[in-house]
């Protein structure tokens, strides 16, 4: 290749073509700055959807986080609480009695007026009222102060998200609630802490009371199976494909049986759970067992994949070399290559791991978008 | 009672394993010269005992529950079925398990107890014969394993023959995925068009699945018309390729030709949070904001929500993937660039030759296979 000199003294065909590129350098300096700028623009727009998805997440959500507490002083009257039968005590009206007595111009015999009163607190009063007592049942009789959640309602309203101006048809809290609302908060004895029963409770009727508890374990025992069938059953697979796979038809079926795995839809996978895991084998249906054992089909093509790259990704050198001091095939692969190969392939298993934590469409089609009020205890409750 | 049975077999393999070991290792020390490596024999006897007990396990665990709901059916004073539909029997056995484990509503019939009974006591009886087979099995063969122990015993072989088998079984369970997909797909394809005829499916323009399905239920009639899904399916297809692959494309370019590092080094890891956002985010994303901002009202509870506007979905769908066609350009080797540079030619000429044949059938097969994770 000859250089191009400016002065263009290789000859008259030189200067010819240097001639043309001079000409159409001002054209391709525009077209490359073009370039740049609609990639900047891409990468703008892009930047800009992260930041939407985020911010409209973070904003609506954070309110959670926080939790609206009434503290309030509670008689624990001996005459709704027989000592006998302690676990069905009237706990709500000791509740509400102690309740009314903050509103004096309320009546709280009429049994609507009560009601209104006492729906400032949550359902889950009267079960932590209810579990104080029964540990210590000398609490009959006397006054306690109890700190509990308010209700969904007045939760929203203390957040902010019930707005005081909007009609009272139109608002969850009508005007009276409000002012005794306030009346409660003017005494103080409203509070706003941290919610941590966000990540102790698990799902609830009650929005207040609801909490994360259960999708978290549900998903740590899922993908617990879903890891512990996928890694060795991926690892075996991959590594006998790309070692000790003689190439006939028999494992090119096998390969491209595989790469057809990673293209299928997830949702497909769980029409196979539905029919053969809850359908033939008759597996419980909403365990968390069965989810990971969907989520371990999906995510083996993609650690099969993942570890195939990693073993090629080897020197050959090394085989070589173990080969020569007199490893066999097996002791080649498993004692030299494998290692050499474990960050690769532990890489690909977070990928397709993560992939499946993420994943709830074949999940849908198993039935594990229940409504349960408790934490699974196990990978089959 | 199957806790028990995993522990014994764990035990057992461990115990074939140090005996053999140990077994070798004094052959060793008496002189003779070993085929394979003490680790070899132990491991052979631990192999042995663990495969085949285990296998055993795992098919009795899951067939146990099926086989004895079978014996319990059939067990049932004769008559006490008769004229019921397959829901009824299935409630009636559901009945049972539950008086079996102990919750009991209302006063159920004798013969649901006594079968119930029947229930426990198979149970009862299956955990202890497990367990008795696992003993006795996983002792016979570490019997056997162990008499195999001597100098000129190819261990190696074994243990490699039997790690390459179950090798090979792990890369069947890819067959057994595919035909268990297809094999579930196509019975449910069958029933399915014995109820709608195909035509219908293919040409039908309406979609409504709402029909009964037992006598009682009130529902509207069905209508199985599947082009509205396809059509649907290839506008929100459409739309979201028409924002994600130019974007994608650019960006990519960009961040490898055009940035300076320290900018690159920034932005990329941000922009590969859009691919590790779990896809069910921006369904919910798009329906609780997209759509209400679409709406024009802040999502008034008393507003009729209907079928969300292809819309939505598309701009996520997009956004999604960006960073997947970005990955996938960027990928390209980049000493093709630097041999094109040097050689005189412009950055952007450069690109163009080299975005030419080098990953001109990448990008189509990547998008083609994005296309298809298209839930």
């Amino acid at each position: 290749m000859t250089d191009i000199t400016p002065n263009g003294t290789g000859g008259p065909s030189t200067n010819a073509t240097t001639d043309a590129v001079r000409a159409s350098l001002t054209r391709r300096n525009r077209k490359q700055l073009r370039l740049q700028f609609f990639g900047l623009a891409a990468i703008g727009f892009a930047l800009l959807m992260l930041f939407i998805l985020v911010g409209s997440l973070v904003s609506t959500g954070y309110h959670a986080f926080v939790q609206t507490h009434v503290e309030l002083e509670v008689f624990v009257d001996p005459d709704e609480i027989p000592a006998e039968n302690l676990p069905r005590g009237g706990f709500t009206e000791v509740l509400s009695n102690s309740l009314g007595q903050y509103f004096p111009d309320v009546d709280m015999t009429d049994r609507a007026d009560a009601r209104e009163v006492s729906s400032i607190l949550s359902n889950g009063a009267q079960f932590t009222l209810r579990d104080r007592v029964v540990a210590d049942p000398s609490l009959i009789g006397q006054t306690i102060t109890m700190k509990v959640p308010v209700s969904d309602p007045y939760d929203q309203l203390a957040k902010g998200l019930v707005q005081r101006e909007t009609l009272e048809q139109n608002r969850r809290v009508n005007d009276a609630a409000i002012a005794r609302f306030d009346q409660l908060a003017d005494s103080g004895m409203i509070s706003r802490p941290l919610n941590t029963q966000l990540l102790t409770n698990a799902d609830s009727r009650f929005p207040e009371l609801a909490g994360l508890r259960g999708a978290i374990v549900g998903s740590f025992w899922a993908l617990l199976t879903c890891f512990v069938i996928s890694f060795p059953l991926g690892i075996g697979a991959a590594i006998y494909l790309e070692e000790f796979a003689p190439k006939n038809k028999v494992s090119d079926f096998i390969e491209v049986n595989i790469n057809n795995l990673a293209a299928v839809p997830s949702v497909v996978f769980g029409l196979l759970a539905l029919a053969v895991f809850i359908g033939w084998f008759g597996m419980p249906r909403s365990a968390p067992f069965v989810g990971g054992l969907t989520l371990a089909l999906m995510t083996l093509p993609t650690i099969i994949i993942a570890t195939r790259a990693a073993l090629k990704a080897v020197p050959p050198s090394i085989r070589e070399a173990a080969l020569g001091v007199g490893a066999s095939k097996h002791q080649v692969v498993f004692h030299h290559v494998l290692p050499l190969a474990m960050p690769g392939i532990l890489t690909g298993t977070i990928i397709g791991l993560a992939q499946a934590l993420g994943e709830t469409a074949p999940l849908l089609l198993i039935g594990m978008n229940a409504f349960i009020t408790s934490a699974p205890s196990g990978p089959f409750d | 009672m199957t806790l028990a049975a995993f522990v014994i077999l764990l035990s057992l393999t461990l115990l074939g394993y140090v005996l053999n070991m140990r077994t070798a290792s004094a052959i060793r020390g008496g002189g003779a010269r070993l085929h394979s490596l003490a680790g070899f024999h132990g491991l052979f006897s631990a192999l042995l005992v663990l495969v085949p007990v285990l296998v055993l396990i795992l098919l009795w665990l899951a067939f146990e529950g099926v086989i004895i709901d079978a014996i319990v059916m059939a067990s049932l004073p004769p008559g006490t079925l008769d004229g019921m539909g397959i829901g009824q029997i299935q409630l009636t056995l559901a009945e049972i398990k539950s008086v079996a484990s102990g919750r009991v509503f209302g006063t159920p019939e004798d013969w649901k107890l006594a079968a119930a009974e029947r229930l426990v006591w198979m149970n009862d009886m299956s955990g202890w014969f497990l367990l008795i087979v696992v003993a006795t099995g996983s002792i016979a063969i570490l019997l056997y394993a162990r008499r195999q122990v001597a100098a000129d015993f190819r261990a190696r072989q074994r243990v490699e023959r039997i790690i390459s088998g179950l090798m090979i079984f792990c890369a069947t369970v890819a067959i057994f995925t595919t035909v268990g997909i297809v094999f579930a797909l196509t019975f449910e394809t069958i029933k399915f068009f014995s109820m709608v005829p195909v035509t219908d499916f293919l040409f039908g323009t309406s979609w409504e699945p709402q029909i009964p399905i037992r006598e009682d239920q009130i529902a509207a009639a069905g209508a199985f018309g599947a082009v509205p899904v396809f059509l649907g399916t290839i506008v929100i297809a459409t739309v979201a390729l028409t924002i994600a692959v130019p974007v994608g494309l650019l960006t990519a370019i960009y961040l490898n030709e055009f940035a300076p590092h320290g900018f690159r080094q920034v932005v990329k890891p941000i922009l590969e949070i859009l691919a590790g956002v779990p896809t069910v985010v921006y369904g919910f994303f798009a329906i609780l904001t997209v759509a209400d901002d679409d709406r024009g009202d802040g999502g008034r509870p008393d507003r009729a929500n209907d079928d969300q506007p292809a819309g939505q979905r598309h701009r996520r769908h997009g956004a999604d993937r960006d960073p997947a066609d970005r990955g996938y350009v960027i990928r390209q080797p980049q000493d093709v660039v630097r041999l094109r540079t040097w050689h005189g030619a412009f950055h952007r000429h450069a690109l163009h030759q080299r975005a030419g044949p080098a990953d001109r059938p990448q990008i189509p097969r990547n998008l083609r296979l994005r296309l298809r994770r298209h839930d």
